[in-house]
């Protein structure tokens, strides 16, 4: 018999009624799935080229013949931009509720500690200064070259500022927050050395990576994309249960037997080649990391098991309509979307601080 | 059985425990006790595995540092003194914890019942919905200390003693609890388990140890049962204040009347 359990209460007492969130996380997963649907048909419908699509979308979707131009827009335009955008969203808001497990603060996110800054100094850095690159180099990475200096300034300044986060096993969160500021004004910095350097053509590739943008999304760019993204975050689902552990910090995390160690590796492995990949991609995009885990913590709980999936439906759908706005809002021009989710999300931003003050003075 | 021997750690260039040596029996309720920044704690966290340490702790005749994560866990439950969480998780959220670990052998059924038996144990039935984040303090340590039964839920595994570390399990408990909590650690010995805690109210240790370790810079001066550790000279010693023993009749157990404490030198 337990220890639990006194001889005077042998008839086993009733559960108690419990409000069991896991129940509705599981039906949130359903629900943003059907909303990711819907968003993405209207993705796919709205733009500088008129309403016309949704005829064509209905047309090929019963196997009738559409225009040309219909075809290259929906095909080579709108579903790359559409593919795109489900993958950087989500990786985004993964990437967010990834680093906030780890360094057990809802503010952690890779944009605002200056792991984005990182991988777009990389790869603006490998942009301005191909030219000055050993030829070998630059055939054997190719098109390949800008993404994987983006995710490997991703990776390294994640290592970095892990490491000068931690001390004696513990992840100080304010040396990791001023860290980030610290990096990403170094970045800055540099950035503005590159910009003299530049010429033309190269500023414009610098705008797009200072504030992102979906537009220029191709196939051959969502398929280099694609994979590091969905290896990235099919590692998520392995992490719930560690880094709910690890919410109880390190220590108690060991005690209740998780790897530490293993669950730290991969959620940075994660973090870096993720945010690296849609730097790469898109260039920087902020605030999708912190706004939507914690939207979701409010709905569905903190448990990384279902927090994980639902935000990387829910970022797809908050990265597609802020998309689908700066389409439309200063149409037939374009918006850069990492202007729309700035202004969307720094209120949101600012309300968590409001309502974390207390805690924040530690 | 837990056997140490040898233990010396430093922590930066100070140096917290030199060369610890400390036995505790299954069956036994094993107190640790001594002044504030003796090595209490810290030999505690080594006997966990939690800080790097020279010597060898041996759990149940295994090398501790050669036993797996998950298998320490199934081997033993550790309170801290305090565990602040990073987000809302409600009460049974946390206690449902516990059962990634230390399990494997129970039932659905009981997984099932066990994190209510444990809310139960620690008096906060009626507290499972609750915010953990709102709860006081002493709430919080009762809320971990079920996580922790939920883990350690019996005494022995397999015919092999559990151990529980409770980490100044009482200090921020009320009278009523603090005797709960100190009921809940003899249970899990007479039960077969181990249980070594640190404790800082000389009297509850008294009236519920088998076991005293007393330490004082980083050493033991002194351990046995409470008649052989709770001395004048042995107290005086290791809190470097003139303490007086007396004897209430009722128990016949040494009794330390705060008043009597001398001024510290």
């Amino acid at each position: 018999m337990s220890m639990l359990t006194d001889a005077s209460e042998a008839v086993a007492s009733p559960i108690p009624p419990v409000r069991d969130r896991s129940h509705s996380a599981r039906q949130m997963i359903l629900i943003l799935t059907g909303l990711l649907v819907v968003t993405s048909y209207f993705s796919l419908t709205t733009g500088a080229a008129g309403t016309s699509l949704m005829d064509a979308l209905s047309a090929l979707i019963h196997g009738e013949e559409i225009s040309l131009r219909d075809k290259v827009v929906l095909w080579d335009i709108r579903l790359p931009r559409l593919a795109m955008g489900i993958l950087v969203g989500a990786s985004l808001a993964v990437c967010g509720a990834l680093m906030q497990g780890l360094f057990r603060n809802p503010l952690a996110d890779p944009g605002l500690v200056g792991v984005n800054a990182g991988a777009g100094l990389a790869a603006v850095s490998a942009i301005v200064l191909v030219g000055h690159l050993p030829m070998a180099i630059r055939e054997a990475t190719g098109y390949f070259l800008v993404p994987l200096a983006a995710f490997l300034g991703g990776w390294g300044t994640t290592l970095l500022l892990y490491r000068v986060a931690t001390r004696r096993g513990q992840t100080s969160v304010a040396t990791m927050l001023l860290a980030g500021i610290a990096l990403g004004a170094l970045s800055g910095a540099v950035g503005g050395i590159l910009i003299y350097q530049a010429n033309d053509d190269q500023l414009r590739d610098l705008t797009f990576w200072g504030m992102g943008s979906l537009a220029g999304a191709t196939w051959l760019k969502v398929l280099v994309t694609a994979p590091v993204i969905l290896l990235a975050i099919s590692v998520a689902p392995f992490l719930g249960r560690g880094l709910n552990g690890l919410s109880l910090g390190e220590a108690a995390a060991r005690h209740i037997g998780i790897n530490v160690q293993r669950v730290k590796r991969l959620s940075i492995l994660s973090v870096a080649a993720a945010t690296g990949a849609a730097v790469a991609a898109t260039g920087g995009i902020g605030f999708i990391g912190i706004v939507v885990p914690h939207l979701l913590r409010l709905a569905i709980g903190p448990d990384h098991r279902y927090l994980l999936p639902n935000a990387a439906l829910l970022g797809a759908i908050l990265l597609l309509i802020s998309d689908m706005i700066s389409r439309v809002i200063i149409a037939p021009a374009e918006l850069p979307i990492g202007i729309v989710t700035a202004v969307l999300g720094s209120p949101v931003f600012l309300w968590i601080l409001l309502r974390r003050r207390g805690v924040l003075d530690m | 059985m837990l056997n140490a021997k040898s233990i010396a750690l430093s922590i930066g260039k100070k140096q917290i425990l030199h060369g610890v040596k400390l036995q505790a029996a299954p069956g036994q309720f094993t107190t640790i006790i001594g002044p504030n920044g003796c090595g209490k704690t810290t030999l505690l966290r080594a006997l966990t595995g939690d800080l790097p340490y020279q010597g060898s702790v041996m759990l149940n005749e295994r090398d501790l540092q050669q036993i797996p994560v998950t298998e320490q866990a199934a081997l033993r439950g550790v309170l801290a003194q305090s565990t602040p969480l990073a987000f809302p998780f409600t009460v049974i959220e946390v206690v449902r914890m516990g059962l990634m670990a230390g399990t494997a052998a129970a039932s659905p059924s009981l997984r099932k019942t066990l994190p209510f038996d444990a809310l139960r144990r620690v008096d906060l039935t009626g507290y499972e919905n609750r915010f953990y984040q709102e709860l006081s303090g002493g709430e919080q340590q009762r809320v971990q200390l079920a996580r922790v039964l939920c883990q350690m839920w019996q005494g022995t595994q397999d015919g092999a003693p559990r151990w529980l570390f409770l980490d100044e399990p009482v200090s921020s408990l009320d009278i009523a609890h603090q005797r709960d909590v100190m009921k809940i650690a003899r249970d899990f010995a007479d039960q077969g388990g181990g249980v070594i805690a640190v404790m800082h109210d000389l009297n509850l240790t008294a009236a519920w140890a088998d076991h005293i370790v007393l330490m004082r810079a980083g050493e033991v001066v002194a351990s046995g049962t409470v008649q052989q550790v709770y001395t004048s000279e042995n107290l005086s010693r290791a809190y470097g204040c003139h303490i007086d023993m007396s004897r209430p009749p009722q128990q016949g157990l040494p009794f330390l009347h705060p008043a009597s404490v001398g001024i510290c030198q």
